[in-house]
């Protein structure tokens, strides 16, 4: 009995062992999908749409410039 | 694709001052981010040569301040775009001069901070040099 569990338990490991490299692949390939999607949102984050980013452009007061073509458009909207 | 461009108090009083040849200069450096964003105005050209738009953060080692300016410039993501007036030089190219590195540069600059290719304020226009970094009073 001993030795037919022992059996099994060996089959058993040889099956993970076999099973394990692709499923290892698949992990790692998981893994690195999920890293690059993880540094593309740092990226992102960081350089163009940081919460500080976006607190600080709340925070100071500004106005956005219409659409100026001409020296009396720029005008117009200095006398605004 | 829209191109959206604020502008502070300090930059708007400081606009209001000047005479028409200048506010011209200054509705190009508008009306090209308006219409091509960042990648316009750092690519635009005349004469063939290429107008001088550089972040602020080269600051001389020299500059006792060194640290700090750059601290401050990468913080407020400064740039400075060559205004085109005036021409330092006697050699003038529509009141730019020919700098050594063969783009364009002029005694004026326009302030602005870059929060992305399609999103910028400006918040400054000062001669140099030397090359003053905008307060923080002027982003208001």
């Amino acid at each position: 009995m001993l030795k037919l569990l022992t059996s099994a338990n060996t089959v058993t490991m040889e099956r993970i062992k076999i099973a394990s490299p692709g499923r290892r692949s698949l992990e790692k390939n998981r893994d690195i999908r999920r890293l690059k999607s993880i540094t593309n949102s740092y990226e992102v984050h960081t350089f163009n749409y940081s919460i500080d980013d976006m607190k600080a452009a709340i925070s100071a007061p500004s106005e956005e410039v219409p659409n100026i073509n001409s020296v009396e458009d720029l005008d117009n909207w200095l006398d605004t | 694709m829209s191109f959206k461009l604020e502008a502070s108090i300090t930059f708007k009083n400081k606009l209001k001052n000047f005479g028409k040849q200048e506010k011209k200069k200054v509705t190009t450096f508008i009306n090209t981010f308006q219409n091509g964003g960042f990648l316009a105005i750092d690519n635009f050209k005349i004469q063939s040569f290429k107008v001088r738009n550089k972040r602020s953060d080269d600051v001389p080692t020299e500059d006792p301040l060194f640290v700090q300016k750059v601290k401050f410039a990468l913080e407020n993501k400064l740039w400075h775009f060559h205004a085109g007036f005036y021409s330092l030089s006697n050699n003038d190219i529509e009141g730019y001069t020919l700098s050594s590195k063969g783009d364009l540069t002029s005694q004026w600059v326009i302030h602005y901070q870059k929060f992305s290719d399609v999103y910028i304020k400006a918040v400054d226009i000062t001669p140099h040099p030397p090359l003053d970094l905008p307060t923080e009073e002027s982003f208001k």
